[in-house]
């Protein structure tokens, strides 16, 4: 950096520095530090609310606001991650895996403490990079073109690898199923509509909360209510201490912490690849090059929760890159903040990195400064807030699951939304149960529309010349590494354990299958389904659907295999179902063991029928009056709370939730029967919730 | 006579009295489009002035999905009262019906023009190692290089896909169609050196032409952009030449009273012709368009028809 850049920043310094606008900074980052705390609302929620208001401000000030307010959901968003499995955004799937793992051991604190550090830390490292690239933003930007991106995707899809190391088929199998869920909609290349079963709603694609938060956050709720328990048995009494714990792990992994970080950051800046899948490859990545990962990821390491919160923090500086270089908008939220850009008369491109450098370390210290501040006002409530995981799993399970419904709805106000979200909550929770790994299905929607986009535009463009480019082979080579390390590993497991020589014996099973086998077996059955009822789109339409399935096929298969048809060692064990052998439920010993299949069975069901009544109750009276109703009549006769607890949770979390998205946010409601019985009510602004 | 008058002023009474009282309660503007698009911008800049000169804020939908369907039905199934009004790029009334086989709408009968809000401009961009200096020069170019040279667009079947196909059957030659994800994409493209040439809004094309890697060779309007004057329209060129619609417009449901549309409309064209609104729009790149309801109603009618041509010439079938 030379002196003049230097004197732009300390420049850019005081601009920010005035006490009206950072007010105004601090004023979006507590609308932001809400908004990621609540499952499914994000920074873009807050940024389209705010865009009017900003344009009567000074510029400066309406910058800093949104910035400070799309950096922060990033921080929040690990509070519901970790204290009850809920992703906030989708920036924070990745850190439930090992969050939520130490609350239920009592070490909330600790795991909020360690993603504070790591999300403060990874937001100025972005900062940093964004700071320091300036000069070279748009040679740099340039380097990247279709046939690069394409290898990015490649790259990213090989880390599914890295998260799931316990079986690397079945995640391979996972990532193609989630590919295949990003083909549903218009077809880009040929128009042809792809599973989109003649409604309107998965026209444009499926959106990715009810995505997110079906696989994740309902299964996980689900088993909490099966199991009848509180998240946590203990509470650190020290809880002050454990915060500092979690800050001393982050500096303990001052490494990881710069890769992760520099993983957020890069990867930011590449348009498409969002915060939906920077914390998984980062967590992939921790996955596979940490010491002792294979063992502890997934269980509770608090590098897990390190590795996800700084990479999506240090994203926010990264994603700024193609906005200020190209006004290439990388994410929804970029595309609004370049709304703000421009109605202020700022034009991305060479006036932000020379005549107007001042604005541009504006962001720069918007971003760092947001961040520090989030961080901080994090820290101050975390003690309290992590004595939620205290709380009766008959009070919290209705809570949850009542904001995630109302959160998932809010993505594009559309009965689909809820619809998709059950359907993905239910084969989420076969996912879980069956021990498949579930973060491959999430990193294959992201990344398999640009997957098929940018490789048809590279061949369009360059034929097949592009594949021995160097970049291009590089990170193929990178991704080649990453992939079939862990597959052959998984293959030869099998071998090895049965000592050397094999033969394959096809053996009829000597006993009924297990459940994972008839899962496994449904999978294949639902790509052959896929692929079946695709046999007839245009070649370009149905290139990367057929290719996939087919591939999902194969890998599910060849788990099957291994798993299920003996490989016998030579040497006379009797051939059979080796099922015994496989530790089921690797990841979470034992809720069946527990209670036993049928209790498990039967309270799944249950809460599968409080979920529909829900949905039930939402189609007659309104999804917000349903709300209500459906918190009280859980608490009450699912929980067995008394009626003053049930009254007073209830009423004042909808109180809160009707102050936010009826008021706040102006979410307009599904119809509902009875608004169509009572038109009038629909004309009164304060009741017009059905 | 006496009857008939009375008749008469029964059946206009309420409708008085609805415009006189209207707006008693919160607009609705639907935008059948993801926050941060064209169509979305355009609603939020309105949204401040447009709520003051009406006395009621305007609330600010986004109902995305299939291709702006979604909202556009929403719209056309809600009471005709003026609460509930449709932000849309000309593509929901004037191109979907082309591409799709059904829709749950009828276009053209289900709404009520209340007024065009902006357009943008199209711009032809060619990589500045491209050895072309002159919009004639690109041709000659194209011509010499059939089916070899290609150009990005923000979409496929995108009002900038059209323009390029129906400059293909205007200049008589043959260049390959290269979709990107959205304009800023395509135009990137252009300066990287990746695709020669991009068809798109001034609003994706300037970041770009800034950087000096790229330049304009010729504007699709009717009119040349007064930001670069020595660069000329096609048209001049191909007399015969017209753009494909690439505006934005305000309606309502079918049967939208006359006093409140007038009143939405004067409300809007007052908004749009605000110095401080104009300023906003033609910083993001679109140029506002005022206009009565009738005038509006004519560029759809005229849109409806360079559609139809343009797609039959690109030989896209409904889905």
């Amino acid at each position: 950096m030379d002196a003049d850049a230097l004197a732009m920043a300390f420049k850019a310094l005081a601009i920010i520095a005035d006490p009206g606008r950072m007010l105004y900074l601090i004023g979006g980052v507590l609308i932001g530090l809400v908004l990621g705390i609540v499952p499914g609302l994000g920074g873009l929620i807050g940024l389209s609310i705010l865009l009017p208001f900003t344009f009567s401000m000074d510029p400066y000030a309406a910058l800093a606001m949104m910035l400070g307010l799309s950096a922060v959901t990033v921080t929040s968003d690990a509070i519901p991650a970790v204290l009850f499995s809920v992703p906030g955004t989708v920036g924070s799937a990745a850190t439930v895996l090992d969050g939520f793992p130490m609350a239920k051991r009592g070490e909330a604190g600790r795991a909020l403490g360690a993603s504070y550090t790591a999300s403060v830390l990874g937001g100025l490292f972005g900062a940093l990079v964004l700071g320091i690239s300036i000069p070279i933003l748009r040679p740099l930007v340039l380097m990247i073109g279709s046939p690069e991106m394409f290898a990015i995707v490649v790259f990213g899809l090989s880390l599914i690898a890295g998260l799931s190391v316990q079986a690397p088929l079945k995640g391979m199998a996972a990532v193609c199923i989630g590919i295949l869920i990003a083909m549903v909609g218009e077809d880009p290349q040929t128009a042809t509509h792809r599973w989109t079963f003649d409604t309107a709603y998965l026209w444009d694609g499926l959106p990715i909360v009810p995505l997110v938060l079906g696989i994740f956050a309902l299964p996980e709720i689900a088993d909490l209510a099966i199991q009848r328990r509180t998240i946590s048995g203990r509470f650190n009494a020290m809880s002050g201490w454990s915060q500092l714990q979690g800050v001393r792990d982050v500096f303990q992994n001052w490494w990881l912490l710069i890769r992760c970080s520099s993983i957020g950051a890069l990867l930011g800046a590449v348009p498409g690849i969002g915060a939906a899948v920077i914390d998984w490859i980062a967590y992939g990545h921790a996955a596979r090059t940490e010491k002792g990962a294979d063992k502890t990821f997934g269980t509770g390491d608090v590098r897990g929760v390190i590795a996800s919160e700084c990479s999506n923090n240090a994203k926010e500086g990264g994603a700024l890159i193609p906005t200020i270089a190209f006004g290439v908008p990388g994410s929804a939220s970029m595309a609004l903040l370049l709304g703000a850009f421009l109605v202020h008369d700022i034009v991305p491109g060479p006036d932000l990195l020379s005549k107007r450098l001042d604005v541009t370390y504006t962001l720069v210290w918007s971003v760092a400064i947001a961040n520090i501040f989030g961080a901080g006002i994090c820290f101050v409530f975390a003690n309290q807030l992590a004595k939620i995981a205290l709380i009766r799993i008959g009070v919290l399970a209705p809570l949850i699951v009542g904001v995630v419904f109302i959160g998932v709805y809010q993505a594009s106000a559309n009965w689909g939304d809820l619809i998709a979200l059950m359907l993905f909550g239910v084969f989420g929770w076969f996912m879980k149960r069956m021990d498949w790994p579930r973060p491959p299905v999430i990193l294959g929607f992201v990344l398999g529309a640009l997957f098929e986009r940018y490789m048809f535009i590279s061949v369009q463009r360059y034929e097949f010349e592009w594949l021995g480019f160097p970049i291009v082979l590089g990170l193929f080579a990178l991704a080649l590494y990453s992939l079939l390390g862990p597959i052959l590993k998984d293959l030869n497991k099998e071998r090895r354990r049965l000592g050397g020589r094999v033969r394959i014996a096809l053996a009829p099973p000597t006993r009924a299958l297990p459940p994972e086998a008839i899962f496994t077996m449904f999978v294949v059955m639902a790509l052959g389904a896929a692929l079946a009822s695709s046999w007839k789109w245009p070649f370009d339409g149905k290139l990367v659907p057929h290719t996939v399935a087919w591939a999902g096929i194969l890998f599910a298969t060849l788990h099957f295999f291994s798993r299920y048809v003996a490989l016998a060692p030579a040497a006379g064990v009797a051939p059979g179902v080796n099922a015994a052998s496989v530790p089921e439920e690797t990841s979470e010993p034992g809720i069946v063991r527990e209670l036993g299949l049928r209790t498990v069975l039967e309270r799944a069901s249950g809460f599968l029928a409080w979920c529909l009544f829900y949905l039930g109750a939402t189609a007659v009276i309104g999804l917000l009056p349903a709300m209500l109703v459906f918190l009280v009549a859980y608490m009450r006769f699912q929980g067995r709370e008394s009626w003053r607890t049930t009254l007073a949770v209830s009423v004042g979390a909808w109180v809160f939730s009707y102050l936010l998205f009826h008021r706040l946010v102006a979410v307009s409601w599904p119809q509902a029967l009875l608004g169509d019985w009572l038109p009038h009510l629909r004309s009164i602004e304060a009741l017009n919730l059905f | 006579m006496k009857l008939q008058a009375l008749v008469v002023l029964c059946a206009a009474a309420p409708a008085a009295a609805l415009a006189q009282a209207f707006p008693a309660k919160p607009i609705r503007l639907v935008v059948p489009y993801p926050v941060g698009g064209t169509a979305d911008v355009m609603a939020r800049v309105l949204q401040p002035r447009l709520g003051a000169a009406l006395g009621q804020p305007v609330v600010v939908e986004n109902r995305a999905g299939g291709n702006t369907i979604v909202g556009a039905d929403l719209v056309a199934k809600s009471a005709p009262d003026g609460y509930t009004l449709l932000l849309t790029t000309a593509a929901t009334h004037t191109l979907v019906q082309y591409t799709n086989k059904s829709l749950p709408y009828d276009p053209i009968k289900d709404f009520t023009p209340v007024s065009a809000a902006g357009r943008s401009r199209g711009y032809i961009v060619v990589n500045a190692a491209l050895p072309v200096g002159s919009f004639k020069e690109l041709i000659d170019y194209a011509k010499r290089y059939p089916g070899k040279l290609s150009y990005g667009t923000p979409n496929v079947a995108s009002s900038f896909h059209l323009s390029g196909v129906l400059l293909e059957e205007a200049a008589g030659v043959k260049w390959v169609h290269v979709p990107y994800k959205g304009g800023a994409a395509a135009m990137r493209a252009v300066a990287s050196g990746e695709i020669p040439m991009s068809i798109g809004s001034n609003g994706s094309g300037i970041p770009v032409l800034q950087t000096g890697r790229a330049k304009l060779i010729a504007v699709l309007d009717a009119d040349r952009d007064p930001r670069f004057p020595d660069v000329p329209t096609v048209a001049e060129h191909y007399p015969g030449f017209e753009r494909t619609a690439d505006w934005t417009g305000i309606y309502g449901p079918a049967g939208l009273p006359r006093p409140v549309v007038s009143r939405l409309n004067a409300d809007i064209v007052a908004a749009l012709k605000a110095p401080d609104t104009a300023e906003r729009l033609g910083n993001v790149g679109l140029v506002p368009i005022p206009s009565s309801p009738g005038e509006f109603a004519g560029m759809i009618a005229r849109a409806v028809k360079v559609h139809g041509r343009a797609v039959q010439v690109a030989g896209i079938k409904p889905e």
